[in-house]
């Protein structure tokens, strides 16, 4: 028996998960698998392939007046969370950075990882490939990014690092295979320095593949500003957020119950008193006093589209059209894109998003006192 | 087998996503193995209309399971590479060290037998060398010790014949347990077993060890499935004959348990699987289930101890939970913590392996570095070959979670009959 039980594992799980857990309470976190943190570039935008501010945010989410103070608190604490995790986080909530995307192209972001550095007037601007990925193309990248950076001087140049595989290349495989052979970041270091095409400029851009752990010691040893571009999945960016956030809940103490697809629930007199799950042939059922549904929306299996209507897959809630829970067990809370379509943009809801609605379902579940009802 | 992987659909729903691979510790590692989602189900989406494709790389899966556990999709990613390991095997044949390596049962049987000489043996350094030469096991690797006095030898020494019960100390408990000790239990550690059965005994429940034979994993990873399936054949008729006559189905190897709650479900299929699966437990999943019924002794001595806890990627893949910390929780200055740190790299008989070895290794490192770093004075954890690894890359002592408990339960008994004899003196 848990205090909470957090089903789904993806950025608004793990988060809560992690800050409940802070907070003292025992908690379980059950997953039918991986979220789609796991397909994410690693950037938290306000709204997805939006530039627009705060006050069109408030408009969309129809937040009301308090959101803004509440997401600057929960931003503070991401930041905490992520540095805990070995992933350190930069950037605010009110003041858009420009970043350099996998194409080229700029975009606006709310918050990145350090190993992502925000434009600010670089010159000569290099793009650096690695032979045999594709999905980051240096000339394709260098002839956009020279469209956006008109004054800049962009180049590019691909390293061949030696790597043999028939199986495709990734982001991720590349940033693991430096962090295993230190040759090979001693290469990509010897190629910079030698190379005119690199050796010049006052910014490198790389593909989101510096390492998963060594990425530190690979930007110190190479000297001249750079950045990881928010790239395609799997990346190293998205992959070491996942990876430290699950990290850092497993040694707080989180329950792990993977493969675990949460199927229906038992209730009693308005409350849920356990939730089932299948797990290979089997099923079994995970009991616990409150019960946040981190499911996702459309893309991350939380909810369904029927034809003229929604359904929300996890413990069959009654809902709207848009997936909203009609009406919602005293003990059971909806975080991130569960909380329904409307919150999300192509599918997503672009971070920032989850990082308010897990801080304001933290805090309800915190104040939740056993037998009452104190939905915000 | 053949027929049964081409009623597995679900490759249907994989997206291409790529959760498995980021999960796969071994793509992690090496660029030589095709990878999960590749060899799993897009190497079945592509032969679903044609004779099935032997692609030797799949020889690097270890079917450790994390690439099924991360699928969003519910694709049955590791049961897809165990039918491509069996194709492969196939077609290309076992070969000898293979052979002998997912053999466990057999080997422990004859290392056992003569274990003053095999372990001793075991140890020079010619003969591994001749043993890597000849049957490609890595020379580095080190072997879990073999015993004499295997866990059957006790079992009976101690008052119980095989197949017979074990006495329970108290008989308050209605509960009857039969308990799968698989090959490490009896060959490796039958300290493990006796600390089960101790922990049992405390509980008043009563024990007995039916036939059994090995439960298939080693088997199934070195693509043996008609091996492994006789095998489970043979295991869920002689467990099913006790959990009709009420027993539940104990194990102290996870992936013993891992292999009769959910490999043996298409393996041996249909509804006998379905019931033994239900009834079927990890021995720490035991406990905290009598903790949550209200049935466990809670007369545990205090054991003041730092430990770090390594999960092993069977128990992961049971969706349990972590019942190890749960239950050693509850004994009084006990000290655990989670290393966090993935997969061994030991994976049953690929760490032994030569052309594995150096994989092995660069996986274990990263648990090892955890436990460096934590700096408990002792790691546990339920697999057999994951202490293994933990031997060979680590200093600190190794300990399944039943022998802590067992050392709790006989402190307090101590305790309570030093109590009785000074109440009498006085």
């Amino acid at each position: 028996m848990y205090d909470c039980a957090v089903i789904g594992e993806g950025l608004s799980g793990l988060l809560t998960a992690i800050w409940l857990r802070e907070e003292g309470r025992t908690v379980a976190l059950a997953a039918s698998g991986t979220g789609k943190i796991v397909q994410s570039s690693g950037l938290f935008d306000l709204i997805p392939g939006s530039d627009a501010g705060m006050e069109r945010w408030m408009q969309l989410h129809q937040l009301d007046d308090a959101a803004p103070g509440h997401l600057e608190a929960a931003v503070d604490r991401f930041k905490a969370t992520a540095k805990a995790a070995a992933c350190p986080y930069a950037g605010d909530a009110l003041h858009a950075a420009t970043v350099i995307s996998g194409s080229g192209r700029l975009k606006k972001t709310g918050l990145y990882p350090v190993s992502v550095l925000p434009v600010s007037g670089a010159e000569k601007i290099t793009v650096v490939g690695f032979d045999g990925l594709t999905d980051f193309q240096p000339a394709f990248v260098a002839a956009n990014l020279g469209r956006d950076l008109p004054h800049a001087d962009v180049k590019h140049m691909s390293i061949d690092l030696g790597l043999q595989t028939q199986r495709t290349l990734t982001q991720l495989d590349i940033a693991r295979q430096l962090d295993d052979d230190e040759a090979l970041r001693q290469r990509i270091m010897t190629v910079l320095s030698e190379k005119p095409t690199s050796a010049g400029a006052d910014l490198l851009v790389f593909p989101s593949a510096l390492g998963v752990h060594s990425w530190r010691d690979l930007m110190t040893g190479i000297g001249t500003p750079m950045t990881e571009a928010a790239g395609l999945p799997p990346n190293a960016a998205a992959f070491r957020l996942y990876r430290g956030l699950r990290q850092l809940a497993v040694r707080l103490g989180v329950r792990f119950y993977l493969d675990a697809t949460v199927f229906a629930a038992d209730d009693e007199g308005g409350r849920v008193t356990s939730v089932r799950y299948r797990s290979g042939g089997r099923e079994q059922a995970l009991a616990a006093d409150n019960f946040v549904l981190a499911t996702g929306g459309v893309l991350g299996g939380g909810l369904e589209m029927l034809a003229g209507a929604c359904r929300e897959t996890a413990l069959g809630l009654t809902v709207d059209g848009f997936g909203r829970p009609l009406e919602t067990p005293a003990n059971v809370w909806t975080t991130g894109a569960a909380c329904g379509l409307q919150e999300t943009i192509y599918g997503i809801t672009g971070g920032m998003y989850n990082l308010l609605s897990v801080y304001r379902t933290v805090g309800a579940v915190m104040r939740m006192k056993e037998g009452s009802v104190s939905h915000a | 087998m053949p027929e049964l992987s081409l009623l597995d659909d679900s490759y249907e729903k994989c997206l291409k996503c790529n959760a498995c691979v980021a999960e796969c510790p071994v793509s992690e590692h090496t660029l030589a193995f095709g990878g999960p989602k590749h060899l799993g189900p897009e190497l079945r989406r592509f032969v679903s209309s044609r004779a099935g494709i032997d692609d030797a790389r799949v020889d690097y899966c270890t079917l450790c399971g994390n690439c099924e556990l991360s699928c969003p999709e519910n694709v049955h990613v590791a049961s897809l590479m165990a039918y491509a390991k069996m194709i492969h095997t196939e077609k290309k044949g076992t070969p000898f060290r293979d052979f002998v390596l997912s053999n466990a049962e057999l080997v422990g049987k004859l290392a056992s037998t003569f274990a003053p000489i095999t372990n001793a043996t075991m140890k020079i350094k010619p003969v591994r060398l001749i043993m890597q030469q000849a049957m490609h096991i890595a020379a580095d690797r080190q072997f879990p010790a073999y015993r004499f006095k295997t866990l059957n030898r006790t079992f009976s020494r101690s008052g119980a014949a095989r197949g017979a019960s074990h006495p329970a100390e108290s008989n308050q408990s209605m509960r009857k347990v039969a308990y799968f000790a698989g090959c490490y239990a009896t060959y490796n550690a039958p300290e493990v077993g006796e600390s089960f059965l101790k922990v049992m005994r405390f509980n008043g429940i009563e024990v007995i060890k039916p036939t059994q034979k090995c439960c298939g994993v080693p088997m199934m990873a070195n693509g043996r499935m008609k091996q492994a399936r006789k095998n489970a054949e043979f295991n869920t008729r002689q467990l099913l004959a006790y959990v009709r006559r009420g027993y539940d189905v104990v194990a102290t190897c996870t992936s013993c348990s891992l292999a009769l709650k959910k490999e043996y479900l298409s393996l041996v299929g249909g509804a006998d699987a379905k019931q033994l699966a239900e009834h079927v437990y990890d021995a720490g999943e035991y406990v905290r289930m009598l903790k949550e019924t209200g049935e466990l002794n809670e007369q545990l001595a205090s054991v003041e101890e730092t430990a770090g806890y390594h999960t092993p990627c069977h128990l992961r893949a049971q969706s349990i939970g972590s019942p190890a910390l749960d239950i050693l929780e509850l004994i009084p200055g006990y000290q655990i913590q989670d290393l966090g740190s993935g997969c061994c790299g030991q994976c049953g008989t690929f760490g032994f392996k030569k052309e594995k070895y150096s994989i092995s290794m660069q996986l274990g490192k990263e648990m090892a570095d955890a436990v460096s770093e934590l700096d408990a004075s002792v790691t546990v954890t339920e697999c057999g070959m994951c202490k293994n690894q933990l031997d060979q890359l680590t200093d600190k002592p190794v300990r399944h979670p039943m022998q802590i408990l067992a050392a709790s339960y006989e402190k307090a008994a101590a305790g309570k009959r030093r109590l009785t004899a000074s109440v009498a003196r006085s």
